[in-house]
């Protein structure tokens, strides 16, 4: 269930736009540990890849996605709400 | 090898910039994933962590395009060289061997090698490794 995400207050925000495959994986992966457990971590990436690949990197590593958004820009950026889970 | 975790293990065979930037995505990326991954350096792999050649990887002519054309795109998606991308699979504990076959093939010694190289290992300790149950052994 996907929360609205204009009520969730990240706590870190990480700018990845720019970046290609792998780098918002790997640089996602290192920012969610410097949130607490509970806290959210946004994440800005224009990679098209980057909604299938954090899926996964969410799948994988049990962080969750709690809210996602396509902003209607060009190019076109992908917004993501992390919740650090452990 | 620790227990319990899946484990990427990655063949790279290929001295091309594009034959090694996949290992090295592929394997970084499967630490960020909670895996454990190692990448077995092997013939013209090895260019990469032979002090005297990793600076002078091409692209290959398949890929069609120069290495400046690819240096300049590459940076553009904000991907690091060769050499820092090798650092940084190290840095995020991505296991680095060395084929020592290939170290005999071009006259190498230990101290030819770049300071990342976890060991130097041939066939058989690859076959082990290749042949646990929860290893995923790819070749590129």
């Amino acid at each position: 269930m996907k929360m609205k995400m204009e009520s969730i207050k990240p706590a870190l925000t990480l700018d990845a736009r720019g970046d290609m495959c792998p780098m918002p994986v790997m640089k996602t992966n290192k920012a969610i540990q410097q949130v607490e457990v509970g806290q959210i971590l946004e994440v800005l990436a224009t990679d098209p890849a980057s909604k299938p690949d954090l899926e996964a990197w969410s799948k994988m590593t049990g962080h969750k996605i709690i809210a996602f958004q396509e902003e209607d820009t060009s190019p076109k950026v992908y917004k993501f709400y992390i919740q650090r889970t452990k | 090898m620790s227990e319990g975790k899946s484990r990427l293990l990655i063949v790279a065979s290929r001295g091309t910039a594009d034959g090694l930037y996949p290992a090295l995505i592929l394997a970084t990326t499967a630490v960020s994933q909670g895996k454990e991954a190692y990448i077995y350096f092997t013939f013209g792999g090895m260019k990469l962590l032979t002090k005297q050649m990793a600076e002078t990887i091409k692209p290959s002519v398949d890929l069609g395009l120069s290495k400046e054309e690819l240096e300049q795109l590459l940076a553009k998606g904000g991907m690091p060289s060769l050499v820092d991308m090798l650092k940084m699979a190290k840095e995020s504990g991505v296991k680095i061997y060395a084929c020592s076959p290939t170290m005999n093939l071009f006259g190498l010694k230990q101290d030819d090698l770049v300071d990342v190289v976890d060991e130097v290992i041939g066939a058989s300790a690859f076959l082990q490794m290749a042949s646990d149950p929860k290893t995923l052994a790819i070749f590129i």
